[in-house]
């Protein structure tokens, strides 16, 4: 039976699809708050932190009950947080070490429970251990109906809540000059937080689930900058991702839910990070290139439209020679510049030496205006003195955009000469 | 006699995880620790894989390999991708984990790796596996690996010890010195990735953490310099193997399980007891110098 068929027909193949799927999005959901808060690692300590609770619920009540485990992992997991909390504020241990210290002191204690069962030899603990690479093969009914209850609560409070949260993230004393309690807030958000990881722990593993909460958010962040888009983003991320994973383990029943949903989950941030059209590693390198080489043809034209002003006589036109005693242009670099720049009608080539086209010379022009333009304002507004201003509008100069452009001139009262007493190129605009 | 040869490998084991914890911890880099922990299982998997056996120059090698790849990922997710250091650590540590519980559950027929040697450690059969010299019972031979392992990191640290201070707070001024501030980043990084796999073996993954972060950061509490720290965190580490190996013995469970745990419920009382044992210290505490 193909994957799709078992989908519509075997109730197990559903409930875990249904299982994985809902886990994803509550995580990735769940998460993307805790990744604005930076608080990312502390899910990862949450989710090993679980294993002593779930434990001693085992060992108290003496079945696998999974609403009991739950409370166990819940209250678990939330002394964790506080001990973290408490190590923060008690002493000068940094949050990465005190995370580092809950999340392997927790889980030793945990790995302690866990042997004293096996010596027990309870029958029953077959599968307790599954917890700590998860089973989603194993997602019953029973756990589906937990997954939908609790999440269906996690998601209507993320809904409800979800002005508090946003102001949690990004502006804390808005909330306190609101009235709200930041923090009651922050436990709120903590208890969805560790509620969500305590659902998810025993399909997918301890780690696999931490992966869930950090990864498709880092993902969605990648295309978007708006809060309401990036939680939509990075539920579907968690979605493509369970399903993926969920099907893959069903073509090869070898093969664990989990690892498959965050490899997913993996594939996805690292095409986000490489191609986002916004913070993509390679768009950002291409916007790089593209942008020095403006800067460099920039600066060509300014260099031959300095030579014409500093020249007495009209000349034809500059070597390859004028131009590096103007500035110290790469020399290869220069020449493929001045050949594309001819290309553009902006220089004019005769027997190798080069002169700006009137096309040209407007361009240059703007750019000497610019640059003067910025001199003035530093030395007239910020009160710098003349011989300090050329290096910052070496820079600005090629920032300005043609309405600052506007805006500095009216500023400045449409001035003629600059602080060194050149004349400012094209006023009549 | 077999008390005494798991404690003295443990012990072993523990004194080099503390001699690089705390340059981890000083650092900031306690959960840079924890992912290169997690993220050695695939290096360890395939380098058994390749190697056909568990020969343990390619465990090594590999897994060190994993261990500084993963420094690597996270680096490159931070600067060139620009993700916070949070979840840069997040995402590329648990995805070399997947990888790995992946490879184990692909081969797990054809591998001698279970899920459980990898998490708990086997510290307990320490005493089975015996170096002979010669038709001479050496002893165990983990013990043997665990000293080596610190006499290394020893020399390693004493050798580069003003280099690895000066790179750790005040990276500008080493760089001005000569110091390559990245040769000693990834010295250390390997160091890392090389005590986690040795001590992967005897203790399992997750006590490697243990043993890297809690002794340092108890000592942390304390120490005024970083040699300070580095003394203090190797008697916190004995202090920490040595009871949760009894406390083992005592109620019959895992020995690295019960190790972590009086590591953290030691790092609590020395914390919770600061005030009463430093009442003198009239100036608050604070951050470590570089120089005594």
């Amino acid at each position: 039976m193909s994957f799709f068929e078992a989908l519509f027909q075997n109730p197990s193949v559903q409930w875990v699809v249904l299982g994985t799927v809902g886990l994803a999005v509550l995580g990735s959901s769940v998460g993307t708050f805790n990744f604005l808060q930076k608080r990312s690692l502390i899910g990862d300590a949450v989710s090993h932190a679980l294993l002593p609770g779930i434990c001693l619920a085992f060992i108290l009540k003496g079945n696998k009950d999974p609403l009991a485990l739950l409370v166990g992992a819940f209250i678990s997991g939330w002394i964790a947080l506080l001990v973290i909390d408490l190590i923060q504020s008690k002493s000068k241990t940094k949050s990465d070490t005190a995370i580092a210290i809950v999340l392997s002191g927790f889980f030793g204690l945990g790995i302690v429970f866990l042997t004293l069962i096996q010596s027990s030899e309870n029958a029953n603990q077959a599968g307790l251990d599954a917890f700590l690479f998860g089973n989603a093969a194993s997602i019953q009914k029973a756990d589906l109906l937990n997954i939908a209850m609790f999440g269906s609560f996690i998601l209507l409070s993320l809904f409800l809540g979800f002005r508090a949260f946003k102001a949690l993230c990004f502006d804390k004393d808005f909330i306190a000059a609101g009235g709200f309690r930041v923090k009651l807030i922050q436990f709120w958000l903590s208890s969805i937080t560790v509620l969500t990881i305590c659902l998810g722990v025993q399909a997918l593993g301890v780690v696999l689930m931490a992966a869930l909460l950090i990864t498709p958010a880092v993902a969605a962040r990648a295309w978007t900058n708006k809060l309401g888009n990036l939680i939509f983003l990075s539920s579907g991320i968690g979605i493509i991702s369970g399903f993926v994973g969920a099907w893959i383990s069903y073509e090869s029943p070898s093969m664990p839910t989990g690892p498959w949903v965050v490899l997913t989950a993996s594939a996805i941030v690292l095409v986000s990070l490489v191609f986002s059209p916004k913070r993509g590693v390679v768009p950002r390198y291409f916007r790089q290139k593209a942008n020095q080489k403006k800067i460099q043809s920039e600066n060509i034209l300014k260099a031959l439209f300095h030579l014409e002003e500093n020249s007495e006589t009209a000349s034809t036109g500059y070597s390859l020679k004028d131009l590096l005693s103007m500035r110290a242009f790469q020399r290869d670099q220069l020449v493929g510049a001045l050949k594309a720049l001819v290309r553009k009608n902006l220089l004019l080539e005769e027997d190798g030496t080069y002169s700006l086209s009137s096309l040209g010379r407007q361009k240059a022009g703007k750019v000497v205006r610019n640059h003067r333009l910025w001199e003035l304002y530093l030395t007239q507004y910020v009160g710098m003195e003349a011989d300090h201003v050329h290096e910052d509008a070496e820079a600005m100069e090629h920032l300005i955009t043609p309405e600052l452009e506007k805006e500095l001139s009216k500023v400045l009262n449409h001035p003629e000469y600059d602080p060194h007493q050149r004349q400012i190129p094209g006023k009549h605009d | 006699m077999i008390d005494l040869e798991i404690i003295l490998t443990a012990v072993f084991i523990a004194w080099a995880c503390a001699l690089v914890g705390s340059f981890l911890v000083t650092r900031e880099m306690a959960m840079v620790g924890d992912a290169i922990a997690h993220a050695v299982l695939p290096g360890i998997v395939l380098a058994y894989l390749i190697s056909g056996g568990r020969d343990s120059l390619w465990m090594l090698t590999g897994a060190c390999l994993a261990g500084v790849f993963v420094t690597l990922c996270i680096e490159w997710v931070q600067k060139k991708a620009r993700v916070q250091s949070d979840a840069a650590i997040g995402i590329s540590y648990t995805f070399l984990f997947a990888i790995g519980v992946i490879l184990v559950s692909k081969y797990g027929q054809t591998v001698d790796l279970d899920q459980d040697c990898v998490l708990y450690g086997e510290i307990a059969y320490v005493p089975l596996d015996r170096w002979m010299l010669g038709g001479l019972d050496m002893g165990p031979r983990q013990t043997w690996i665990g000293l080596g392992l610190f006499t290394g990191l020893s020399v390693l640290i004493f050798r580069g010890f003003r280099a690895l201070t000066l790179t750790s707070f005040d990276p500008s001024y080493a760089a001005t010195l000569g110091i390559s501030v990245a040769v000693w980043h990834y010295a250390l990084m390997g160091a890392v990735s090389l005590t986690t796999v040795v001590s992967f073996e005897s203790v399992g993954a997750i006590l490697v953490v243990a043993l890297v972060v809690i002794p340092p950061a108890t000592a942390y509490l304390f120490a005024k310099t970083i040699k300070n720290m580095i003394l203090l965190a190797l008697g916190f580490s004995t202090t920490m193997v040595v009871s949760g190996y009894y406390v083992s013995a005592w109620l019959d469970v895992s020995i690295s399980g019960s190790m972590a745990t009086t590591g953290l419920v030691q790092f609590l009382l020395v914390m919770g007891l600061k005030p009463l044992l430093i009442q003198s210290e009239k100036i608050p505490s604070h951050g470590l110098k570089s120089k005594g």
